[in-house]
C-alpha cells in the first residue's frame, strides 16, 4: 500500500544542509571547512540588470567603425554623470559633445554603442546561519551545513532574518499583542500564536524586532507583509488559526537560542520557508519524508475547520471513501487526542517527519 | 491554427468497434504527470475489444520534498496492482514493459505532461495587434507566460527594455514581425538590442530565441544571436499582414517546452526512454481528441479542463482545433490571481450570503499554499466551485470571432461539451460545476455534456495516433461519464415571454410537454440509459442551434442530471442591483442541484 502526502519536516535535532547562492555571477568568499555565522558575507555579485547603453555613433551621425575616434574613454574607464565620453568636432569650433548619462564603468563598445555599467552597491549574500562550509559552487554561492532544529513553514514575507527566539504568547492559539511586546523584544525573533491585525506590525515597525514566527494571519495581511522592516513566517497557512502544537512546543523549548528565518524565494529551487535553530545534541533524527503514509504516523490534517489539526494515522484506506465535503478520495483515518476519530482524504494530509 | 497532434481524426474514422485489437501492442500504461496530481491508466485487451481497466492517483512528486516523480508513478501504478492484482513494477520499483509470458507488465507506455513550470516568454515584434497578437495566440497553446512584450508602440527607453530583459528571468524570448519579403528593418533595431541584453546575461540565465518574424532576416538574426544562445527558427506569423501561419510557431514552443521544461523535471530522463509514443503537453493531448470529438459529431465540440496549475479550453470543429491554454489560472498555486484580475463581487453570487470577504481571501490564499488540498466541507467546495466557475469566462475571453464566435462574441451552436478536472468531475452534486461552466463560456445550441470522470482523455489523444482502434473501443464502451443534455434557447426577449416550446418522448414513459419563459432555467429528469425524441420549437427570434425560430428535433439519452433547459438567452443578462443578482444566481443553483 502506498499513498504519499504533503511532509513538514519539524525535528527538534537533525542535520540540516542549505544552498546559499547568488542570483548572478559573482564573487565566493568561503572555503570548504570554514565556520561561518549569520552574518558573514559568504559571496558578493553585483545586481543584475545594472546596465545601460549608449548609442554613441548614431547619435554623433558617424559610422560604427568611426567612432573610436570620437571617444573621450576607453573600456574600464570610471565614468561621473555629466562628464564628456565623446566629441565629434563641428564647423565654427561647434563640436557635438556626449555627455555620460550615469555613474559607473565604460563596460564594452559594441557596433558604436557603449555598453556602461551602472555604479551599483554589491549585492552581499550572507551566511544567514550558523554552520560549515561543506561545498562552494563557483561563483554562486555554498553549501552550508549544521546541526539542530528545523521547522518547515507555509508561507512567508520574502525576507531572510536571524535573531534570538522570544516567546511572546502564552500558547499557541494567543495573538500577537503589540502592547504586550517590552523593550528587550529588541534583536529578537519573536514567536506568536497568530497575526490578528496589521496594527500590531506597524506598532513593531521601530522596535527592532528581527522576525515574527505565527501561525497564521489573514490574507489582507499577507498583501502588505513585505512593508515591514522583519521578516515574518507564517508555520500553518493564511487566516486565523493557532500556530499546530508540536511547531509551539519546539520553538518555545528553544526559547532564548539563535534561529535563521530562510525564505523560499531565495537559494536553491524547491526550497520551503524554513526556521533553524542550530544547537548540539547527541543523535540526529533522520527524517521521513519520502516514504509513503504509515499506521502511526504523525499528521497535520490541512484546512480542518478554517486550522491545522493534529494527529495520528490509525487506518490507511486505499479504497475511495466519502469526505465530509461528499469527495471520493482515498486517504486515511486520523484518530486525535480528544479519541475522535475521522477520514481525511490523502490530500490533506501533511506527515509530520 | 489546423492541427494539434498529428491527423488522429481521419485514422480513427476508418475504425469501427468490430476490428480485432493488434496482437503485438495489448496493454497501455499512460502517465499523466500534473502539476499536483499524478494519474495512471491501463488499458487492456478484454473479451476481445480494448478496455479502460484501472486508473491510480498519487502526489506529483516532481517537488520538494521528493525531487524524484517516481515516487508519484509508482505510488499511483501500486494502486492500480492494488485494485487489480495486476503487477506492472518488477520489485526493484521498476515498469516491466514490454510484458512477460507470464502477465506481468505491460506493452506499451507513454505519457502527457503539464507538471513542468510554464515557459516564460518575452516577446518582440513590431505592432502590438498584429504580429505581437499572434505570437500570443501561439504562446497561449503551451504552459507559458508571456511577461514582457516589446512593440513600436511601447514607448519605454531602449535602456528600459534592456532592464526588463535582464530581470525577468524568461526563457525564451519569441521575435516576430514584418511580411515575408518587406524591408521594415525596425525589428532589427529590436534584435540588436536583445543582443546587447543576451551578452550581458550569465550563461545560465540566458534565454533562447525563436524567431518568427519576416523570412529575409532569419540568416541575420541566426547570426548575431547564434552565437550567444540557441536559436530556432519557424515560419513567418504573419506571411502578409492578412494571413496568420501558427502551425510553425506552435510545433517550435511545443518542442521548447519539451526540451527547456519537461526534460528539467527529476526523474523524468527514465521515462522518456520508455516511452514508445512521444511525449505530448497534457493540453495538446487534450487538444487531439477533442478534435476527434468533433469529427465523430460532425460538429463543435468544447473542451474544458480545470487544472491545479492551468486552465485549457478547446474549441474544435472537425477540421479545426483553437485551443488556449492559460498558465496563470488554476485552481492551486495561481488562483491568487483571481483576487488580482477578477474580484470578489462575482464570486459572492454563488455563496451561501453569508460567507465574508477575508474568509474568501484567506481559502484563496491557503489554496494557493496548498494547492493539492480539496475542500473539507460544503461551504469550502461552493467556495472552490464558485471560482472554477469564474475561469471558463476568463480564458474564453481569448477566443476571437470568426470560426467559433459570432460577430456578438456568443459561442456558435455546439455539439458536445466536455469537462476535465477534479473540481468539475468529481464534484457531489455535477449541476453546480456545469452551471458554472454554462454561466461562464455560455455555449448554444443542443449540446450533450460529458464528464472526464476517471481521467483519460489526454491518454485518448496521445494513444490516437499510435493505436486508433483502441482509443475507439475504449470510448465506446461508455467510460465517459453522460451528465445529460442541454438546451440553449438563444435570443433576446421580456423576461417572462414564452421563447420555447418542447416536447419529450421518452421510451417506456410519459411525453413531457413544456412551454419555457425567457429568464428561466428548467431541469427534467432523463436518467441515464433512457432514449428519448426531443423536438423544440422556438419562437422567433429565439434560436436553438438550427437558426431563429426553427424547429429542430434530436434523439438525446438520459445522464446524471437530465436535460438542462437554459432560455436565458444569449448573453445572459440579468438586471437589478447585485442582490437581484445573487437571488437569480442561487434561484437557478437550486434548480440544477435538485
Amino acid at each position: 500500500m502506498s499513498l504519499l502526502t504533503s511532509s513538514t519536516r519539524i525535528s527538534s535535532y537533525t542535520s540540516i544542509q542549505r544552498t546559499r547562492l547568488l542570483p548572478s555571477i559573482g564573487e565566493v568568499f568561503v572555503r570548504v571547512g570554514q565556520d561561518v555565522n549569520p552574518v558573514q558575507v559568504i559571496a558578493q555579485a553585483l545586481p543584475v540588470g545594472g546596465y545601460y547603453i549608449l548609442r554613441a555613433s548614431d547619435i554623433l551621425g558617424v559610422s560604427s567603425g568611426e567612432i573610436q575616434k570620437f571617444l573621450l574613454v576607453e573600456p574600464g574607464a570610471t565614468l561621473r554623470k555629466g562628464m564628456p565620453i565623446a566629441r565629434k568636432p563641428g564647423r565654427f569650433g561647434r563640436a557635438s559633445i556626449i555627455n555620460c548619462p550615469i555613474n559607473g564603468v565604460l563596460a564594452e563598445i559594441r557596433n558604436g554603442t557603449l555598453i556602461m555599467q551602472k555604479a551599483q552597491e554589491p549585492l552581499d549574500l550572507r551566511a544567514m546561519m550558523q554552520g560549515r562550509v561543506v561545498s562552494v559552487i563557483a561563483g554562486r554561492g555554498a553549501v552550508l551545513e549544521t546541526r539542530g532544529a528545523i521547522v518547515q513553514a507555509k508561507w512567508d514575507s520574502g525576507k531572510d532574518g536571524f535573531g534570538k527566539l522570544n516567546t511572546a504568547v502564552k500558547s499557541a492559539k494567543e495573538p500577537l499583542n503589540a502592547d504586550k511586546i517590552s523593550g528587550d523584544a529588541r534583536g529578537t525573533v519573536l514567536i506568536v500564536g497568530w497575526i490578528s491585525s496589521p496594527d500590531d506590525l506597524y506598532r513593531l515597525d521601530n522596535s527592532g524586532v528581527r522576525g515574527i514566527i505565527a501561525g497564521s494571519m489573514p490574507a489582507k495581511i499577507c498583501l502588505a507583509a513585505s512593508s515591514f522592516p522583519f521578516p515574518i513566517f507564517l508555520t500553518d497557512g493564511v487566516g486565523e488559526q493557532a500556530m499546530t502544537e508540536p511547531i509551539f512546543q519546539i520553538l518555545h523549548r528553544a526559547e532564548g537560542k539563535n534561529a535563521s528565518l530562510l525564505t523560499s524565494r531565495s537559494g536553491a529551487r524547491g526550497n520551503r520557508s524554513e526556521i533553524i535553530i542550530p544547537s548540539t545534541g547527541s543523535r540526529a533524527e533522520s527524517p521521513n519524508t519520502l516514504n509513503p503514509l504509515e499506521i502511526g504516523d504523525l499528521v497535520r490534517v490541512l484546512r480542518w475547520n478554517g486550522g491545522n489539526l493534529v494527529g495520528r494515522v490509525s487506518k490507511i484506506d486505499m479504497r475511495p471513501k466519502f469526505s465530509p465535503a461528499g469527495l471520493h478520495l482515498p486517504g486515511a483515518e486520523i484518530e486525535f487526542s480528544s479519541g475522535e476519530t475521522v477520514f481525511i482524504p490523502y490530500t490533506n494530509l501533511d506527515l509530520i517527519s | 491554427m489546423t492541427k494539434l497532434v498529428e491527423s488522429p481524426s481521419e485514422a480513427l474514422n476508418d475504425m469501427t468497434e468490430d476490428t480485432e485489437p493488434s496482437p503485438g501492442c495489448r496493454s497501455h500504461l499512460v502517465l499523466d504527470l500534473g502539476i499536483s496530481n499524478t494519474v495512471v491508466t491501463l488499458y487492456d485487451v478484454v473479451e476481445g475489444k480494448y478496455r479502460f481497466v484501472s486508473r491510480g492517483s498519487s502526489l506529483t512528486t516532481a517537488r520538494a520534498p521528493w525531487f524524484d516523480v517516481n515516487h508519484g508513478f509508482r505510488a499511483a501504478v501500486n494502486q492500480i496492482t492494488e485494485f487489480t492484482g495486476r503487477i506492472v513494477l518488477n520489485s526493484n520499483g521498476y515498469l516491466i514493459c514490454p510484458s512477460r509470458i507470464d502477465g506481468t507488465g505491460i506493452d506499451c507506455f507513454g505519457m502527457v505532461v503539464s507538471a513542468a513550470d510554464p515557459l516564460r516568454a518575452i516577446l518582440i515584434g513590431l505592432l502590438e495587434d498584429v504580429s505581437l497578437a499572434s505570437a500570443r495566440k501561439a504562446l497561449g497553446t503551451i504552459y507559458g507566460l508571456d511577461v514582457d512584450r516589446f512593440s513600436l508602440s511601447d514607448d519605454r527607453s531602449e535602456n528600459s527594455k534592456l532592464e526588463s530583459l535582464l530581470k525577468r528571468n524568461a526563457d525564451l524570448v519569441v521575435i516576430v514581425g514584418g511580411s515575408d519579403g518587406g524591408s521594415d528593418e525596425r525589428l532589427l533595431d529590436q534584435v540588436d538590442t536583445l543582443s546587447i541584453g543576451l551578452n550581458l546575461l550569465d550563461d545560465f540565465q540566458r534565454p533562447r530565441v525563436i524567431y518568427a518574424g519576416n523570412i529575409d532576416f532569419q540568416e541575420q538574426v541566426s547570426e548575431e544571436l547564434g552565437e550567444v544562445t540557441d536559436v530556432y527558427m519557424a515560419e513567418n506569423v504573419r506571411p502578409t499582414v492578412d494571413d496568420e501561419e501558427l502551425d510553425s510557431i506552435i510545433g517550435v514552443l511545443a518542442s521548447a517546452y519539451a526540451t527547456h521544461k519537461i526534460n528539467e523535471l527529476s526523474g523524468i530522463e527514465g521515462f522518456r526512454d520508455l516511452c514508445s509514443l512521444p511525449v505530448l503537453p497534457t493540453a495538446h493531448a487534450f487538444g487531439g481528441i477533442t478534435e476527434y470529438l468533433a469529427a465523430l459529431h460532425e460538429g463543435k465540440v468544447v473542451g474544458l479542463d480545470i487544472g491545479s496549475g492551468s486552465v485549457s479550453l478547446v474549441v474544435s470543429d472537425p477540421d479545426n482545433v483553437d485551443l488556449i491554454v492559460r498558465s496563470d489560472l488554476g485552481l492551486g498555486t495561481p488562483m491568487v490571481n483571481v483576487l488580482k484580475n477578477i474580484g470578489l463581487t462575482d464570486i459572492f453570487r454563488w455563496t451561501d450570503g453569508h460567507t465574508r470577504a477575508t474568509e474568501v481571501r484567506d481559502f484563496i490564499y491557503n489554496k494557493s499554499l496548498m494547492a493539492q488540498t480539496i475542500p473539507q466541507n460544503t461551504k469550502e467546495l461552493i467556495l472552490e466551485q464558485a471560482i472554477a466557475g469564474l475561469l471558463p469566462k476568463e480564458i474564453a475571453s481569448g477566443l476571437t470571432a470568426g470560426r467559433h464566435l459570432s460577430e456578438n462574441g456568443i459561442l456558435k451552436s455546439i455539439k458536445l461539451l466536455v469537462l476535465r478536472g477534479g473540481v468539475l468531475t468529481k464534484s457531489p452534486s455535477p449541476g453546480y460545476p456545469l452551471l458554472a461552466v454554462i454561466d461562464g463560456l455560455q455555449p448554444t445550441g443542443v449540446f450533450k455534456v460529458v464528464f472526464d470522470s476517471h481521467d483519460i482523455l489526454p491518454a485518448m489523444g496521445l494513444l490516437a495516433t499510435h493505436n486508433p482502434q483502441l482509443v475507439v473501443q475504449v470510448l465506446d464502451s461508455g467510460v465517459l461519464t453522460d451528465i445529460g443534455w442541454v438546451v440553449v434557447a438563444a435570443g433576446q426577449a421580456d423576461f417572462g415571454k414564452p421563447v420555447l416550446r418542447l416536447s419529450l418522448d421518452i421510451e417506456g414513459a410519459a411525453s413531457v410537454h413544456r412551454e419555457v419563459k425567457h429568464g428561466n432555467l428548467e431541469l427534467i429528469p432523463l436518467a441515464a440509459g433512457k432514449v428519448a425524441d426531443l423536438t423544440l420549437q422556438p419562437a422567433s427570434g429565439f434560436d436553438v442551434g438550427e437558426g431563429p425560430g426553427k424547429r429542430t428535433m434530436r434523439k438525446i439519452s438520459g445522464g446524471v442530471l437530465g436535460l438542462l433547459i437554459d432560455a436565458r438567452g444569449r448573453p445572459i443578462s440579468v438586471k437589478g442591483d447585485e442582490v437581484t443578482k445573487r437571488s437569480h444566481q442561487q434561484q437557478w443553483l437550486k434548480i440544477v442541484s435538485s
